[in-house]
């Protein structure tokens, strides 16, 4: 009779924390996927602040087409002037054995040049957000864990701990659980200092979501070891009506 | 005085006991400073541009561990242990940042793809292989630095976190090194290496020469006088001076510095004079009338000795003095502090010798110092003042010629502040400084600053042409330009059968797209060292191939001959310049506090002896000895040096000593004699005996300066004792015949006295 009570308390304790991880994992995947986008274009400003205070701000037209064999996020820099036409394409397969590609556009030297994704950890130009932030798939090959619970912002959130088989760099998560949203990224590396600290914040529901769907307007990375800030702010979101293959080409742009 | 007074005798006991205490109890709060860039004032051009440079490209300093084997470091032995270091020293938390061979990279194109791959994966062991890997080295500007022309040396380069103690990073690496064996010599090399060498070589001096010197001055106080009070009353002495001298630096926040090292050994060696002085007429009474008793005898030696050794002491602290007009802060602390020292010894002998001389009953009969006419020393100053009596002219001439010589040398003088010759090319520092100029370019960096629109194309092309030219300096060692950069990054774009492979940008929107990729790429750490965030300041950094200020400021003229005239040129500074504007105030400073020092003495002795030709009789030996020392330091080739150039303030303020001792006791001597032959045979023979004893107390003092681990100090050791020497020789020969060639009238008898 004893060991019918304890196992139905055993039971009783251990099923509980197990459907809780697996609805944190779940909550963390749902989370994600919202911050990639689809079939959406956006228009974002980026500023970079150095440590001495110096800033400089870059209009960007971002867009999220998602087509039978790829995801494909066209990024094009808009201003400065200098840096106007500056294209990268970055292309996820969905035939996961097909490594992504990162293609970029020079208007300058009127040259397309190609770069595997997984060659160097590529970030967004002039900032500390990694290619991958608009990446539903940037988290897929994380071993993850929870950790204690914290605060964020005055709201409760699950920390859990995401670590590449292997690898002695992790990352932290502030997740929010009940609403499946993702509020701050800490990395830390292999001696736990932390390298860098991304948020998400002002969260919004666009208003051609037809789900209940948030989506982050503002994201803020600081490194601490190198002493720069991002700020990237969302200034227009827009649902792409028709998805061409032709505007998620950079070839394009050679044509006379 | 009231030696015999209970209450005067134990209120001066107690209170110099109390102050002594209360100095033990602050002595904690001292701290080691071994920066050398804190000797410049803040408002220093260089220093001033150097935090501007650093607030615009970040300052964090650089550590460089370097891997030697005469055989080559391109083996896979010596490849492998790279690896292992790179990846240990990376856990190191004060590492922020590693980059070693297995960092340098390179552009290729594969299947239409442009892939960066590192340029070293593995090290092949056929030898067409390794050569063709040896060729693309040579050929890729970013391993210039890394490893040598000859593959014997190479580089892990290490970022040091910011506020991290030089000490704690310094343990680490050596434990990884320690940690992590191979065939290969190892070494630290960078300026943070050789601060924390320079606050270990100061910590082991303190540790060693303090005692040392102590251990020297008691064997040389017993061997004077042999009885033990002439022992422990000036060691006494001396250990109050240091002790309420190094409180009153903890009460002033002064850190010990590499010049501040100087202060203990400085009182040892001067502090013990007046001691001495007083000891020595202390057993001349004693010997004269053996039945007084010690209290009667005190008395006696403090009205004798109360006045020449007060003007001793005020003329050896206006020497002293001398050193605040030195723009260096740690010379002008150890000006103050050393006077203080000695004003604070000065009193202790006046005051505390003679009461504590009242607590010794007897005398002891067998008082053994050999003061008869056939004793060595005796025989030495009769000889003395026969030549002075007989030969004037010639004593006179010879010391002339000599001071000709000596400004012959003083042409050939060098001024060097390199922090790098502190230490010997067979010490362990030495080898890694010899290393990284000789093999890897040298790691003093000089930055040249453009400010304006430097992407502009016609900017870029002078920054090129800047570049080419600084390589052909022999002067110049590593150039890191933003124009190899850009040159690098044309390799990513284009194909080597494009024109734009391996160019410049050729307009502005071109080089900000590439410097865009590049950021893309994670290339934002090496951009940024080179080009700021908004693209209006961009810097050439150039090594110096070693750190003498010789090959610094040749550098510097031609840096300003190739690109002085740029309009968008906004300055050219570095660390590797802080030490030629440091030579600058020590020449500035030399010079300044030579003539304060000698203002000083002179106003001093004109005052004392009230005239004029007394401060210019009395300052004659001085400047005949200030020739001299730098006179042979131009001729042997010593270098006027952060250390040295404290010397003639520190030569005046203990040289004249035996300058006045002299004049003092002769005047009496004169006065009570009538003859001037008897009055110089009798002062060379009485009061010559106690400036021979005080010399040389100096002297051995500082001839322990011998064996410390810094040149500079060696070389100070050495000038100290050849400079005293010159004083002494001054004071019992120079000063004697001139005032037998003179006859001056303040050296007559006095009318009214």
């Amino acid at each position: 009779m004893q060991k019918a009570i304890l196992l139905i308390c055993l039971l009783g304790i251990i099923n509980p924390v197990k459907g809780a991880e697996k609805h944190t994992k779940t909550a963390f995947e749902n989370a994600v996927k919202k911050l990639a986008l689809k079939d959406v274009q956006a228009q974002m400003t980026l500023e970079t602040t150095d440590t001495g205070g110096s800033s400089i701000l870059r209009k960007l037209n971002v867009s999220f087409g998602c087509f039978e064999k790829a995801r494909k996020v066209m990024i094009e820099i808009t201003a400065p002037e200098d840096l106007k036409g500056t294209q990268i394409l970055t292309t996820h397969f969905t035939d996961k054995s097909r490594k992504d590609i990162i293609e970029v556009f020079l208007p300058s030297t009127k040259k397309i040049r190609k770069f595997r994704a997984n060659n160097r950890n590529l970030k967004i130009p002039g900032t500390e957000i990694p290619m991958s932030h608009f990446s539903s798939t940037a988290f897929d090959d994380y071993l993850i864990s929870e950790e204690e619970k914290d605060n964020f912002n005055g709201r409760e959130v699950q920390k859990i701990k995401l670590q590449l088989p292997g690898n002695a760099e992790y990352l932290v998560i502030y997740l929010d659980v009940q609403a499946e949203l993702l509020y701050r990224i800490n990395s830390f590396d292999n001696k736990d200092n932390l390298t860098s600290n991304t948020e998400f914040t002002d969260y919004r529901h666009p208003e051609f979501y037809t789900s209940e769907n948030h989506f982050p307007y503002k994201v803020h990375v600081y490194n601490p070891t190198s002493g720069k800030t991002s700020e990237l702010t969302i200034t227009k979101l827009s649902q792409l009506t028709q998805i061409r293959d032709y505007d998620f080409e950079l070839a394009k742009n050679l044509q006379p | 005085m009231k030696l015999k007074n209970s209450t005067y005798r134990t209120t001066l006991i107690t209170g110099i006991a109390i102050l002594s205490a209360l100095s033990i109890w602050m002595l904690p709060r001292l701290s080691i400073n071994s920066s050398f860039d804190s000797y410049i004032p803040q408002n220093i051009n260089n220093r001033a541009f150097l935090n501007k440079l650093d607030s615009v490209f970040g300052g964090n300093e650089k550590l460089l561990l370097i891997q030697y084997n005469k055989e080559g470091v391109l083996t896979p032995e010596s490849f492998s242990r790279t690896k292992l270091l790179v990846e240990k020293l990376k856990t190191i938390n004060e590492i922020e940042h590693t980059f070693s061979l297995k960092d340098i990279i390179e552009f290729r194109e594969k299947d239409d793809f442009t892939e960066i791959h590192p340029l070293l994966s593995h090290i092949p062991d056929m030898p067409s292989e390794l050569n063709s890997l040896k060729k693309k080295v040579t050929e890729n500007p970013m391993a210039g630095h890394l490893i040598s022309d000859d593959f014997t040396t190479s580089a892990i380069v290490l970022t040091k976190s910011d506020n991290t103690d030089d000490q704690t990073i310094i343990a680490e690496i050596n434990r990884v090194i320690r940690e992590t064996p191979g065939k290969d010599e190892i070494h630290v090399g960078g300026l943070a290496y050789i601060r924390s060498s320079v606050k270990s070589y100061i910590k082991k001096d303190l540790v060693t020469l303090l005692p040392a010197a102590l251990i020297v001055m008691i064997v040389m106080l017993f061997l004077f006088f042999r009885e033990w009070k002439g022992v422990l009353l000036p060691f006494l002495v001396v250990l109050l001076s240091i002790v309420l001298s190094f409180g009153l630096m903890a009460l002033f926040s002064w850190e010990i510095s590499l010049v501040s090292i100087l202060l203990p050994i400085m009182l040892i060696a001067i502090a013990n004079d007046y001691g001495i002085h007083l000891i020595n007429l202390y057993q001349e009474k004693s010997l004269k009338n053996n039945q007084e008793p010690p209290s009667a005898i005190a008395q006696k030696i403090f009205k004798a000795l109360k006045r020449p050794i007060t003007i001793t002491g005020l003329t050896t602290i206006g020497g002293m003095l001398g050193l605040l007009s030195h723009q260096m802060a740690p010379a002008a602390q150890l000006g103050v502090l050393a006077s203080a020292g000695i004003g604070i010894a000065l009193i202790l002998s006046l005051y505390l010798i003679p009461v504590l001389l009242t607590f010794y009953k007897k005398v002891p009969k067998t008082l053994i110092i050999e003061r008869n006419a056939n004793s060595f020393l005796s025989k030495i100053l009769h000889f003395f003042a026969l030549c002075v009596n007989k030969h004037p002219k010639t004593i006179v001439i010879s010391f002339l010629v000599i001071a000709f010589i000596s400004i012959g040398g003083l042409f050939l003088l060098k001024v060097d502040t390199n922090v790098e010759g502190y230490f010997t090319d067979d010490s362990t520092v030495g080898t890694s400084i010899e290393l990284t100029n000789k093999k890897l370019g040298g790691s003093q960096y000089i930055s040249l600053l453009f400010s304006g629109n430097i992407l502009e194309p016609e900017v870029l092309r002078r920054i090129d042409q800047y570049t080419a030219q600084i390589a052909l300096l022999p002067q110049a060692g590593n150039i890191i330009s933003p124009v190899t950069l850009f040159r690098e990054l044309s390799k990513g774009l284009y194909s080597t059968d494009e024109p734009g492979y391996d160019h410049l940008p050729q307009t502005r929107s071109e080089a900000a797209q590439y410097l865009e990729i590049a950021s893309m790429a994670g290339f934002d750490n090496q951009i940024g060292q080179l080009i700021d965030l908004k693209h209006e300041n961009a810097r050439i950094l150039v090594s110096l191939t070693d750190g003498s200020n010789e090959t610094g400021k040749k550098l510097l003229n031609e840096l300003y001959n190739i690109a002085g005239k740029d309009p968008l040129l906004k300055g050219i500074a570095g660390s590797g310049l802080s030490k030629i504007q440091i030579a600058d105030m020590v020449i500035r400073g030399q010079v300044t506090s030579l003539i304060l020092a000698f203002f000083i003495i002179i106003i001093l002795l004109s005052i004392i002896f009230k005239t004029m030709v007394a401060g210019i009789h009395g300052s004659l030996p001085l400047l005949f000895s200030t020739l001299l020392l730098f006179g042979l330091m131009g001729l042997s080739g010593i270098p006027l040096d952060i250390v040295t150039a404290l010397l003639s303030s520190v030569m005046i303020g203990v040289g004249i000593d035996y300058t006045i001792h002299f004049l003092w006791r002769y005047k009496a001597e004169y006065a009570s004699q009538g003859n001037m032959e008897r009055a110089i045979s009798t002062t060379l023979t009485t009061t010559g005996r106690g400036i021979i004893f005080n010399a040389l107390s100096v002297i051995i003092g500082f001839a322990v300066l011998a064996f410390s681990g810094f040149a500079p100090l060696r070389f100070f050791g050495l000038l100290v004792v050849i400079s005293i020497f010159s004083c002494l020789i001054c004071a019992l020969l120079l000063v004697p015949a001139i005032v037998t060639l003179t006859r001056p009238k303040f050296l007559e008898p006095d009318q009214n006295n």
